[in-house]
């Protein structure tokens, strides 16, 4: 597992904002600063953080929906900014996105047999028969069962959840080898999440798919990924086994995601880690720690000038904090029983 | 008195394709000061429930019977007007995507002195604003940002706005619809956690309207679960995180991912949402539940008290 | 209802059965097919009787305008021609101008918007300056100009040029519902798929544009006709065709204007007729392709 499928190096990313009505004001956004991040092959990855911290543009950067303005991203040791034409064209039959909205994800005026036969026309996958075994093995996998009930079906007469599953047999049809999959659950109830989280792990099991799973629901991250990444304003602060991140965190980020979570599975003491600054005002960024301004535990001229890098912790476990190890320490005795442990 | 009191309410939708029960045999109450939380899967009625409260429905919900009384008033029996200063000043609800619907071309804070002028027409401009700065202090706004035009506030802030909205008028209940579930985390937390401010410090009552059963439990008093229109199961979100009875709620649980270390496998809940037309018998949930027996097709279950005030319906308790 | 698998109704169906369901919409529709009907029926009065004929027939018992009789149900005009069999034929002409004019500029309309929206940049600025320049050059006035150096034009020729005239409201439209599906979801997967412009194109972005480009089509009916009736009465129609416009010309040519009213409102009451119509078509699919009527949960 330990060979990566995927990597980038330095991934820059910035966008330039719509300005006021008469143009002023237009800032430029940075959402990926400096990326460098490796995915094994085989394995679940979780990309976590707030709204706005840029995962969504890592995905779509690694999709080839967007360019980056600077940096690299290698799959299988292959440069893929610099494809073009056919090149381009096989890299697509490898890697596949599935997004939130599964309302906006699928061509309304498409049936479900139009939407899953596309990937195999464009790609020239198959005979007419083959396809169609295709289809329904693919609809199988995901649980659109039995497959004939839904293939003439029309999205508007499908429910949230069986449209996401159209969307995800839609990735998979090409058996791609990676797939992204950008908060496919946030906006489903949680019963229909369990049933898609499941569809995941079998992706992994019996295909052995790569799977970056992007989510703001740590929970869903601790139960699906096998590692994690924190993502804060674009900038990577923690990375590790996703049990690592989420029950010893090192970044004070990461522990104030943690924070947020509700809290199910009770345990006596409920504490907190507390790093997270309650008022603040938003304001412009700083040399320093992306996450100065709001860090409890921010000190002062080094956390504002200086901007920290990511550092190995444990083997493994990597964070980007300063004083890392010395809140880890001191959070992890008072914060022992709410986790388990 | 208790604050809300909701006696057997049952509503039907007519539709083309005839009518759909959408609330059936619905009893519960709120206490002053009190967080109940309804959860339940997409489709359940739990909307359709606020908006009954309110009196909002649209135009094709028919009340079949029932009552829903307001400190001791039956609210199905108020003329327009009286409903119009029912609505907002005493109760107020935030609805589902909320955060889209704040006036793009208004500045928010006019919207929120707008909101106040309809109701309080005589309050003076002096008045008038330092209530409307008092309410963005209250959820957490910067004062500097009243100015603004929606559009330049991001989500959460947004949301926010309209928490203030709907605090304005200084109403008793706030019926919270998937108020928080478009925001991330750590947004969502802080909303909360103004939300229970609010609850200790003016003594509000909320009713809160959710699919994340993990949230119910974190922020409610109680917890109602709906499953099909029903209610299945209410006690205190102690009692029911504990001890979940019927066998939706286990269900429910288990269907969900925690932080905890070992990794339980989760268990779905097989099958899709139901959809029931006509006044059907027996159990709601019979077609999903791992439990079900042949009788639970025949009888409605009746309700059965398992703990102090922790109620189920289900026929094998 | 999975156990019974779903039905393949796609959206468009499910628009035209609520389209069914407006009043305003199933009247409109009714009225259009009396039209039709006329239309249809116009080759049968000359087959009767020659002297029927919109055009040639002359009734050889009369030479001054005549009103309604067993003979000539809707009189005769100046020189004895049957007003009921141009009437039938003013049908056929507004329909064949009418249609094939909107069907022409929405068409063009439709191409040229989807290409801006999609690929933006050049192609874009050049498109809509184009657009622009045309849109602000008043269509009747250009084809009384050229109509005048020409010497009067053929009914095709006033088709094409209302075609190429009336396409940029429609390419503006459409180029701005263009630029609003780019970027959705759906789209997007078509590219991560690999899917060529020319398939996103026709495959994804034009069949969720054609409801839009069908409502404007509609309207542009109602403008062509209007626009053909308007030059025929003032002396710029085709000579050849007898169309409402050209009759309600001779009625005004030879002095008749207050004086045969059997003569003077028939057309009159089409060319409302025909033109209200589509307007309620119009209005009608307006609310069945406007979310916010539409009642979603009857589905
Ligand atoms: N097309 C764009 N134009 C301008 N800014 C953009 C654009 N797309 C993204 N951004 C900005 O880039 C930053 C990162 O956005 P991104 O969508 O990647 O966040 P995210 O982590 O996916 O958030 P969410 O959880 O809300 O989906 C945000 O500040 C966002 O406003
Ligand atoms: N106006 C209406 N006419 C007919 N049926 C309706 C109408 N409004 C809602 N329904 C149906 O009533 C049921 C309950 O709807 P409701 O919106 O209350 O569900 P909900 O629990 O709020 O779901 P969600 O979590 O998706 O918001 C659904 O099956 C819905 O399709
Ligand atoms: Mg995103
Ligand atoms: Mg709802």
């Amino acid at each position: 597992m330990e060979r990566p499928i995927l990597k980038t190096r330095a991934l820059y990313k910035t966008y330039l904002t719509k300005g006021g009505f008469f143009g002023g004001g237009k800032k430029r956004i940075v959402a990926l600063h400096d990326l460098n991040l490796d995915i094994f092959r085989g394995e679940i990855f979780g990309l976590v953080g707030e709204s706005g911290s840029g995962k969504s543009t890592f995905g779509r950067l690694i999709i080839r929906l967007e360019d980056p303005d600077k940096g690299e991203i290698l799959f299988e040791d292959m440069d893929i900014l610099r494809l073009r034409g056919d090149r381009l064209r096989s890299f697509r039959r490898e890697v596949q996105i599935i997004f939130q909205d599964p309302y906006q994800s699928l061509n309304p005026y498409l049936s479900v047999e139009d939407i899953l036969k596309e990937p195999l026309q464009i790609h020239k996958v198959g005979d007419k028969k083959e396809r169609m075994e295709i289809l329904e093995e693919t609809m199988s996998m995901v649980g659109l069962v039995p497959p004939s009930a839904y293939i003439k079906a029309y999205t508007h007469q499908l429910s949230g959840g069986q449209r996401q599953r159209v969307a995800i047999a839609r990735a998979m049809v090409l058996r791609p080898r990676f797939l992204i999959a950008d908060e496919p659950t946030s906006m489903l109830d949680a019963s229909i999440s369990a049933q898609l989280f499941d569809i995941f792990l079998n992706f992994k099991e019996t295909y052995g798919v790569t799977i970056l799973f992007i989510t703001h629901n740590l929970s869903a991250a601790n139960y699906l990924c096998d590692r994690v990444g924190v993502l804060y304003k674009g900038h990577l602060v923690e990375l590790g086994r996703s049990q690592e991140i989420l029950t010893r965190p090192y970044h004070p980020y990461t522990m104030a995601l943690l924070d947020a979570v509700p809290k199910f599975g009770r345990c006596d003491i409920p504490t907190e880690f507390g790093t997270l600054q309650r008022q603040f005002e938003g304001g412009d960024e700083s040399l320093g720690c992306p996450f100065f301004k709001r860090c409890q535990r921010a000190k002062m001229v080094r956390c504002s000038n200086e901007l920290p890098v990511l550092l190995e912790v444990e083997p493994g476990h990597f964070s980007s904090c300063f004083y890392g190890e010395e809140i880890h320490k001191e959070v992890m005795e008072s914060a022992a029983c709410r986790l388990g442990i | 008195m208790r604050l809300l009191e909701v006696r057997d309410l049952a509503l039907e939708y007519r539709t083309k394709k005839g009518p759909f029960l959408a609330l059936e045999d619905i009893q519960f109450h709120v206490e002053k000061g009190e967080v109940l939380a309804f959860v339940g899967e997409s489709g359940c009625g739990k909307t359709t429930l606020g908006m009954s409260i309110l009196r909002l429905l649209p135009e094709n919900a028919h009340i079949l019977r029932g009552e829903i009384l307001f400190e001791g008033r039956d609210i199905l029996r108020l003329s327009q007007e009286e409903l119009r200063r029912y609505r907002w000043k005493e109760v107020s609800m935030i609805f589902q995507a909320a955060m889209n619907s704040l006036n793009p071309v208004k500045r928010v804070g006019d919207q929120i002195k707008e909101a106040i002028q309809t109701h309080e027409p005589d309050i003076s401009k002096g008045e008038l604003k330092r209530r409307v700065e008092a309410l963005f202090r209250l959820v957490n706004l910067p004062l500097s940002r009243i100015g603004d035009y929606p559009h330049q506030y991001s989500g959460g802030m947004r949301q926010r706005a309209v928490i203030a909205m709907a605090l304005a008028l200084r109403p008793k209940l706030i019926i919270a619809d998937e108020a928080t579930t478009a925001l991330d985390v750590i947004v969502q937390d802080q909303i909360l956690k103004e939300t229970k401010l609010l609850q200790k410090e003016f003594g509000l009552s909320f009713i809160f309207i959710s699919h994340d059963i993990a949230l119910a439990f974190e922020v409610a008093d109680r917890v109602a679960v709906m499953y099909g229109g029903r209610v299945v199961e209410m006690g205190s979100s102690h009692d029911l995180e504990d001890s979940p009875t019927h066998p939706y709620t286990m269900a429910l649980l288990e269907s969900y991912p925690t932080l905890t270390v070992e990794r339980r496998r989760l268990r779905p809940i097989p099958g899709d949402p139901i959809k029931v037309t006509g006044g059907a018998k027996g159990c709601r949930f019979f077609m999903r539940c791992p439990e079900a027996e042949a009788s639970c097709k025949e009888i409605t279950p009746p309700w059965v008290e398992v703990g102090k005030g922790h109620m189920v319906s289900c026929l094998r308790r | 209802m999975s156990e019974l698998g779903f039905e393949g109704k796609g959206p468009l169906r499910e628009a035209w059965e609520l389209f069914l369901e407006s009043s305003i919409g199933k009247a409109g529709l009714i009225i259009l097919s009396i039209f039709a009907l006329m239309a249809i029926f116009s080759f049968v009065p000359p087959m009767i009787d020659p002297m029927y004929h919109p055009m040639k027939g002359v009734d050889p018992e009369i030479t001054t305008s005549q009103p309604p009789s067993l003979r000539h149900w809707l009189g005769t005009d100046f020189m004895g021609r049957d007003i009921l069999s141009q009437l039938l034929a003013g049908a056929r002409v507004a329909f064949l101008v009418g249609i094939t004019a909107a069907l022409m500029s929405i068409i063009l309309g439709t191409f040229l918007g989807m290409l801006a929206g999609y690929f933006g940049g050049v192609v874009d600025t050049l498109l809509m300056r184009t657009a622009d320049v045309i849109m602000v050059l008043p269509t009747l006035l250009v084809i009384l100009v050229l109509a005048s150096l020409f010497k009067g034009l053929s009914i095709w020729s006033i088709v094409i040029i209302i075609a190429l005239f009336r396409w940029p409201g429609v390419s503006r439209v459409i180029r701005a519902q263009t630029l609003s599906l780019k970027n959705r979801p759906f789209v997007e997967a078509a590219k991560a798929l690999g899917a060529s412009h020319l398939r996103i194109m026709m495959r994804h972005l034009l069949p969720n544009l054609v409801p839009l480009a069908f409502l404007y089509m509609t309207f542009r009916v109602t403008a062509a006709i209007v626009i053909e009736a308007a030059l025929a009465f003032l002396g710029f129609g085709d000579p050849t065709t007898v169309s409402w416009g050209m009759m309600l010309q001779w009625v005004w040519k030879t002095g008749h204007m207050f004086k045969a009213p059997y003569w003077l409102l028939p057309p009159g009451i089409c060319i409302s007729l025909i033109t209200l119509s589509f307007y309620m078509i119009g209005r009608a699919m307006e609310q069945v392709l406007d979310p916010r009527l539409r009642k979603d949960w009857e589905g």
